[in-house]
């Protein structure tokens, strides 16, 4: 937030939600809480914490849901309003709106309208009300859609505002929101978060707000309430925690990349955007200097080629055009680009998952023993790689349909085990672990058969920025010699572990070169589908390479 | 998902659960082996025209010859009733230990009750797959409501059928990244292919079991009660040439219920009328 946004209204209104030594207690024996906070009408709060701190619990105890399991026991109280959040169905719809993070599986039918409707008709609307508050919930999140338009055919941003729009319809003048930008490109995010913001402003919704980005977040929340092993730990005005950072770093939370520059400048200044802070620095944009190519690599010698290549799913159209690559051993290669725009296309092609309609897919690979591939592809979603037991029969799994078995399958799996940092969790089964665990297992099970080629299809979705950089830490170790292709939304992940990055917009491939190059070529590209963080932004206007924050600050001096 | 262009998905949904019901009826009622090869050849045409793409298109195909052949080969082996006539003698009858083995042959007449129950099986189920895939499952919802079947019902029953084409797109995932990892399922033996294919339900009822959870919640926040009163938007009238499709449907199908009871009561001596004699040998030979 800049030191000079407008100021939003004080609010003396009487809580809309609350909790007072909030808590849950798992049969587990896990125990969440005790939590304290309040959302009044028209504010904005930010629940962050680290992974497994309980924000998503604590959302769920103010929605009513955790009793609804049958398991665990809630302490202290929750109110919305007058209303105990366990109330009925019906009363508790008008009272509030819950978004999930999952874009696909909360949309309980198949169209628009009737998705936005459904909640009137929980409550038994009349007939000819129902297109009425419908068209209104659609307008408020600035969507402009028709009632039969597929929810299918949505962006993850619009299926996102979809949901906002239905949990607003019967009039809920109340959000809880459970980190709703997790899956989707930083443009949907930011436009996601806006309609959020501006549903607080002008109908006064009181709005608490899960969330992992905390860039985008912190524009445009009022106050932040930190979670620490369940327990809330700090309760502070947005802006406080962006004029000093260190509630945030001491906790071991991301703090925003210009914050954590002017902060680290002694600067007083909170820019929201590169052009605000390029303006407090008191500098110039550098002229441009584009640097990297817009098509093609070549790489000597290739594991896979790719020419003239047209591809797409399975009944489904063509999403990738005319696409040319070269993929060279040791090559770590970034692909973004924005939702749509067919980075998982082209690591299916580039896997062999799916086959060029047109063109050609060129593959020098080594093949393992019985057939068995060497260019493996971990699913955008890594639950569905996970098919064994135990995680330790998961890594073993690969390696020994290569043939290894006694000793050297044990030294394989071991190695896994511990590069992964799943030692302890070798005895479990897969599938009741943790989301980063799991995606954990899935990469160190497909990394443990050694492909010549191993593609990560957006390892950064719903996932913390701790587990990525530790996965991606664990695949530079020694003995992987082989190529790493990922697709991420996430353009500093590219600019800290890769080597090359590409840039793929509406199917096509616009920009090749090395991850500052392309980075800061997309950053001056007027139009680019690709939102590159605000301080790539800086340096490019600065006319500097990518780097971290302190960095800049050190070249700024 | 239904391809809009197609043949079914212009269709009133209304006409396309009459269509489903009444070949059920039919598939129970008719037993004349032409019938069934018409209702069966209906079924296929509604698949072919319910817009299904090519891999699914091929993937109902082959599963549903794939259940016709096993049908008529285990009844062409197995079939008990007399007369039967052997078309081939695959093992002769023997006595072993003072007991007699009655052999294996293949029976014409076992064949043809097989086929006659696939016709039955892949008419009334293709008809089905087509409902299911060339109406959009809120149609479906309303046309169940119309129907009077309760809403919870009704709405699990749509809601599942939405996410048919999810569980199948994460299944063909979880063969490709088994596939990847591991050694190709002819290798492993009858006993191993069988595991492999056990382990790969895992990860879909996972999934399943993850979206089902966020999908509950999403329900119990917005107000959901299967019990409870809520509004239901009515559905258009339904063309006028789709009303007289209906209306043919249903004379059709009441009309050969109607003959098969008339020579059921004959069959079982409770009713007979000399004079309908030419209309009982009709209903023999084609229904």
């Amino acid at each position: 937030m800049s030191a000079g946004a407008p100021a939003r209204p004080t609010v003396a209104a009487p809580p809309a939600i609350e909790a007072r030594g909030l808590g849950w207690r798992y049969p587990s024996g896990a125990v969440i809480g005790p939590v304290d906070l309040e959302v009044r009408p028209g504010e904005v709060v930010l629940l962050t914490g680290a992974t497994g701190s309980g924000k998503s619990t604590v959302l769920r105890a103010l929605a009513g849901l955790l009793p609804r399991d049958g398991l665990g026991r809630a302490t202290g109280a929750a109110r919305l309003g007058d209303l105990d959040p366990a109330a009925l169905p019906a009363e508790r719809v008008r009272a509030l709106g819950f978004v999930a993070q999952e874009p696909d599986d909360q949309l309980c039918t198949g169209r628009v309208g009737d998705e936005v409707a459904f909640g009137l008709e929980s409550l038994a609307l009349p007939e000819e009300e129902i297109p009425v508050r419908v068209a209104e919930a659609l307008a408020a999140v600035g969507l402009d859609l028709p009632w039969e338009r597929s929810t299918a055919a949505l962006s993850g941003g619009q299926k996102q505002r979809v949901a906002l729009a239905a949990a607003l319809a019967p009039g809920a003048g109340r959000l809880l929101l459970d980190e709703p930008t997790s899956q989707l490109d930083p443009e949907g995010a930011r436009g996601l978060l806006r309609a959020v913001r501006d549903l607080a402003d002008r109908r006064g919704v009181a709005v608490l707000l899960v969330e992992h980005r905390l860039e985008e977040a912190l524009a445009i929340a009022d106050r932040v309430v930190i979670l620490e092993a369940g327990a809330s730990v700090a309760d502070l005005p947005a802006a406080e925690v962006l004029r000093d950072p260190s509630a945030l770093r001491s906790r071991g939370l991301e703090v925003p990349e210009l914050v954590a520059l002017f902060a680290a400048l002694g600067h007083p200044t909170r820019p929201r955007d590169a052009e605000e802070a390029l303006a407090a620095l008191g500098r110039a944009p550098s002229p441009e200097t584009g640097k990297a190519r817009r098509r093609g690599r070549a790489a000597d010698p290739a594991l896979i080629s790719l020419r003239g290549a047209e591809a797409g799913w399975p009944d489904g159209p063509v999403v990738l055009k005319d696409v040319d690559l070269d993929l060279g051993a040791g090559e770590r290669v970034a692909v973004l680009g924005p939702n749509g725009a067919g980075k998982s296309t082209l690591l299916a092609l580039l896997a062999g998952n799916l086959r060029a309609r047109r063109g050609t897919r060129t593959a020098r690979l080594g093949g393992g023993p019985h057939g068995t591939r060497s260019a493996i592809r971990v699913p955008q979603n890594p639950d569905l790689s996970l098919f064994c037991g135990s995680v330790a029969e998961e890594i073993a799994y690969g390696p020994r349909a290569r043939g290894l078995s006694g000793a050297a399958l044990a030294l394989r799996r071991e190695e896994n085990l511990a590069a992964f940092g799943l030692g302890e969790l070798a005895g479990r089964p897969p599938q009741g672990l943790s989301r980063g665990q799991r995606l954990r297992v899935a990469v160190a099970a497909a990394a443990a058969c050694g492909p010549d080629v191993l593609l990560l299809d957006e390892p950064t979705t719903g996932q913390d920025r701790q587990h990525v950089d530790a996965i991606l830490a664990a695949l530079a170790g020694p003995g992987r010699a082989g190529a790493l292709v990922f697709a991420t939304h996430d353009v500093r992940l590219a600019l800290e572990h890769a080597t090359r990055a590409l840039v793929v917009e509406g199917g096509r491939i616009v920009l090749d070169g090395p991850p500052e190059e392309v980075v800061a070529e997309a950053a001056r590209r007027p139009g680019t589908a690709l939102r590159v963080p605000e301080l790539a932004r800086l340096c490019a206007l600065l006319g500097l390479s990518p780097r971290p924050a302190e960095e800049l600050a050190r070249a700024l001096g | 998902m239904p391809s809009g262009d197609s043949l079914r998905a212009g269709l009133d949904p209304r006409l396309k659960v009459a269509g489903v019901a009444c070949a059920s009826l039919l598939a129970v009622v008719l037993d004349s082996p032409p019938s069934l090869l018409a209702l069966g050849a209906a079924g296929v045409a509604s698949l072919l025209g319910a817009g299904l793409g090519r891999r699914a298109l091929w993937a109902a195909l082959a599963g549903g010859a794939a259940i016709a052949w096993s049908t008529v080969l285990s009844q062409a082996l197995f079939y008990g009733a007399e007369p039967r006539t052997p078309v081939a003698v695959l093992l002769p009858a023997f006595e072993a230990a003072g007991i007699r083995f009655p052999g294996l042959a293949v029976w014409k007449e076992g064949a043809l009750h097989g086929a006659v129950q696939a016709l039955r099986f892949v008419g009334v189920t293709y008809a089905g797959i087509a409902l299911a895939a060339s109406t959009p499952p809120e149609r479906l919802l309303q046309t169940m409501r119309r129907l009077g079947i309760p809403y919870g019902l009704a709405f699990m029953a749509a809601t599942s059928l939405r996410f048919v084409p999810v569980v199948a797109a994460e299944t063909w995932a979880v063969r490709v990244a088994r596939r990847q990892r591991g050694r190709p399922l002819w290798r492993l033996g009858p006993w191993g292919w069988l595991r492999e294919e056990v382990a790969m339900l895992r990860p879909v009822i996972g999934a399943s079991i993850r979206r089902a959870r966020v999908l509950a919640e999403s329900l119990d926040v917005r107000g959901f009660d299967p019990l409870a009163r809520r509004t239901h938007r009515g559905s258009g009238p339904m063309p006028a040439g789709q009303r007289l499709a209906l209306g043919g449907l249903a004379g059709v199908t009441g009309a050969a219920v109607g003959l098969k009871t008339l020579w059921w009561l004959y069959l079982a001596e409770l009713w007979y009328r000399p004079e309908l004699r030419p209309l009982y040998g009709w209903i023999r030979a084609w229904l």
